[in-house]
């Protein structure tokens, strides 16, 4: 095979899957969108191999209530987007701030109250939430999460906190 | 304090029956049952001890050595464990 049919083969791919993706894991709301391709010659003889040739090609009848379709369903995942990250963000700060909390009592109120040498606080499914090593062995944010804390934002974070409102209008 | 010694002393709240019979298990040491209630169980080991209240939530575990009195373990465990039951933990 050439590389010049290769080429075709890939962006008639990328083109097609990715327009179709969103919209089937929103529940079908619409198969298929053609504001980026030109019904040509090209891509009716695509040779992607698991559609009927010009499966890309719309209707012009189609294309507008299909097209309106799909920025709804682009508007819908990049809210569904940014409320999944906020919650992510939200949950992250309760579980650490939790496990300081018991750190703080066995620390504080158990061994610094000279009475006993060693404490622990266990949850009533057998894991521990912490003891006097300081060693939490469950509800602790993994070495990979205090990684990412301590990075500079992450791209999906710095994306929705950036470009939500510049974004928003976009996909109307 | 491994997940099974943690398993096996919350449940022993519910039935003592287990650690009266093969003792307590608390960080690697093994103690000799004194009390077993379903709110406190305290053990013995020589001079040494483990004193575990359980709350809504969670169980607390502090262990005292010789140079320490066994009830002011008790008290000071008991009255964190008061304090987080009385705020639902």
């Amino acid at each position: 095979m050439t590389n010049v049919p290769l080429m075709r083969r890939y962006s008639s791919t990328i083109l097609c899957t990715s327009q179709v993706k969103i919209p089937l894991l929103l529940g079908g709301v619409c198969s298929r969108n053609g504001i980026y391709q030109k019904p040509n010659s090209e891509s009716k003889k695509s040779p992607y191999p698991s559609g009927p040739p010009g499966h890309c090609v719309p209707n012009e009848t189609m294309l507008t209530s299909e097209t309106t379709n799909y920025r709804k369903a682009q508007l819908s995942l990049i809210l569904l987007l940014c409320a999944f990250f906020e919650r992510q963000q939200k949950l992250q700060t309760t579980n650490s701030s939790h496990s300081m909390s018991w750190q703080t009592y066995v620390d504080s109120n158990l061994v610094g109250s000279g009475a006993v040498r060693k404490a622990a606080i266990i949850g009533l499914d057998g894991n521990t939430w912490a003891t006097t090593s300081g060693k939490y062995l469950a509800k602790l944010p993994s070495p990979s999460q205090v990684i990412k804390q301590n990075s500079p934002p992450k791209f999906y974070d710095s994306l929705c906190h950036f470009c939500h409102p510049l974004l928003f209008p976009l996909f109307l | 304090m491994s997940k099974e010694e943690g398993t096996k002393l919350v449940a022993a709240f519910k039935d003592p029956s287990g650690i009266r019979a093969n003792g307590l298990h608390v960080g690697g040491t093994r103690y000799i049952t004194l009390k077993a209630d379903d709110r406190s169980v305290y053990g013995k080991q020589g001079s040494n001890g483990v004193v575990t209240v359980k709350t809504k939530q969670a169980v607390l575990i502090g262990v005292y050595d010789q140079n320490q009195q066994p009830g002011n373990a008790a008290n000071v465990v008991e009255k964190l464990a008061d304090y987080l039951i009385g705020v639902n933990y």
